[in-house]
């Protein structure tokens, strides 16, 4: 008897242990682009306009992973400056009389598209940071941030007017815009 | 006994492809790092075709017009697959090509694919000299570049761009593409045209995502420079550094 009530606990106290597992809260699963994420927060508390893309390929091809996360990227800072978004959603409800027990049955349809697009042109993308890639089988997985430091973008507009009319870039130097902006920019360098 | 024959020349075969085809990891050191100006690396099968190939990417890069685009579809309903298309045209002096072609000359090979019996040549001006023979060098023995993870940064003038190609096919096809590709990065880096369009269906039970990407290239471009080569050992890709000077690469109207 006594016996019997101990093989009695010991299951009971495996049965708890094995319920108590399977209640435990779920393992966060870590972020393995985590370290780009927080560069590009700090980036963009720069100032600098950034987009962290993601490129994926099945067949084991990294290269390809990178190309399609650089696309990402690109996409991602082109969709800050600008994006139109459409939203289409179609709702049907219809209540049939007499086809059921109760009389009543209603028959609901919904869909809904939401779709996005950008087109725009971007000067002086960059990446910043290394690629990171993760391997799970055939999988590949690959991370990167691309950005427009603004610095960057305003001094290739200027070069591209001083070389295209030099006239208005006198006339642009001589305002007090240009000032503005060498001052921005000076600000700009000293949060780096 | 004409079984067993059959067998060996069969087992034969299969080992000479496989050698044959596999992909030529060791190379002379003037491809990892370029000689420089005037001259040129090419994948070819004689010493006629390197010098016509030769000239070719040398007129190109030293002044072109690219024209091109680039088309990616992903559609997570149809098995997550991606399409990508690239169509693009180099447009350059055929003349200047032929003249500059009549002052080249191989300088050395080296096999690449003894199957397709192709090689890589070192072409360069008659007037210089041969570099120093030197051994071929395994890409395990070169450190890793600083460039190797380098898009659109300026360094003493020039911008740079790196591409990259997986080398699990035709070594040779998969250098040439890794130029390309870090010829168009260089080119986006200075302006990037591009378009995305994302839809997203919702029926209340799934959801299907597709999207569609496409960038524009319009570029005149001068002053090309492949400034490095070297394998990733982790991933297997070949990678290929260019530059130019920022003001070299211009955007066309449309």
């Amino acid at each position: 008897m006594k016996l019997f009530r101990g093989a009695f606990v010991a299951v009971a106290a495996l049965v708890a242990l094995s319920l108590s597992a399977c209640a435990s809260m779920p393992v966060a699963m870590a972020d393995p682009f985590a370290k780009l994420s927080e560069q590009a927060q700090t980036l963009t508390e720069r100032g600098v306009v950034v987009g962290q893309g993601i490129g994926i390929d099945n067949a084991s091809r990294q290269d390809i992973a990178r190309q399609k996360a650089i696309i990402d990227a690109t996409a991602q800072v082109a969709q800050t400056f600008n994006v139109k978004v459409e939203g289409l959603t179609k709702s049907f409800t219809e209540s049939l009389s007499g086809s059921t027990s109760d009389g009543q049955e209603t028959n609901d349809a919904f869909s809904r598209a939401l779709k996005t697009a950008v087109k725009q042109s971007l000067s002086g993308i960059r990446q910043f940071g290394l690629v990171m890639y993760t391997k799970e089988a055939n999988k590949v997985t690959a991370s990167v941030l691309m950005g427009i430091d603004p610095k960057a973008a305003n001094q290739s507009m200027i070069d591209e007017v001083k070389k295209t009319d030099p006239k208005l870039y006198e006339r642009f130097r001589a305002s007090k815009a240009y000032d503005e902006l060498s001052s921005e920019m000076d600000k700009y360098d000293a949060t780096k | 006994m004409n079984q067993r024959l059959r067998s060996v020349v069969f087992l034969g075969l299969v080992l000479a492809t496989a050698s044959g085809l596999t992909a030529q990891t060791a190379m002379p050191a003037w491809f990892w790092k370029p000689l420089g100006p005037g001259w040129c690396e090419v994948f070819a099968k004689s010493s006629d075709e390197a010098v016509q190939a030769a000239a070719f990417v040398l007129t190109a890069y030293s002044r072109s017009n690219v024209l091109g685009s680039f088309q990616q579809f992903f559609d997570e309903s149809l098995d997550d697959r991606t399409w990508r298309n690239t169509d693009y045209t180099y447009n350059f002096s055929q003349k200047r090509a032929t003249v500059l072609a009549q002052h080249l000359e191989v300088k050395e090979r080296y096999p690449v694919n003894l199957y397709l019996r192709e090689y890589v040549y070192l072409v360069g001006p008659q007037v210089l000299e041969s570099p120093p023979k030197s051994a071929p060098l395994e890409p395990t023995a070169l450190a890793r570049p600083e460039w190797a993870d380098v898009v659109g940064e300026t360094r003493a003038g020039r911008l740079r761009a790196v591409g990259d190609f997986t080398l699990k096919g035709n070594p040779s096809d998969a250098w040439v593409k890794a130029e390309e590709l870090a010829v168009f990065q260089l080119l986006r880096t200075k302006q990037v045209d591009l378009g995305r369009v994302t839809r997203v269906d919702t029926d209340g039970k799934a959801d299907s995502y597709s999207q569609m990407d496409w960038i524009e290239l319009n570029f005149a471009m001068a002053d090309i420079r492949v400034d490095g080569r070297w394998v990733d050992p982790q991933s297997g890709d070949a990678l290929v550094l260019v530059s130019a000077p920022e003001a070299s690469i211009r955007i066309l109207s449309p």
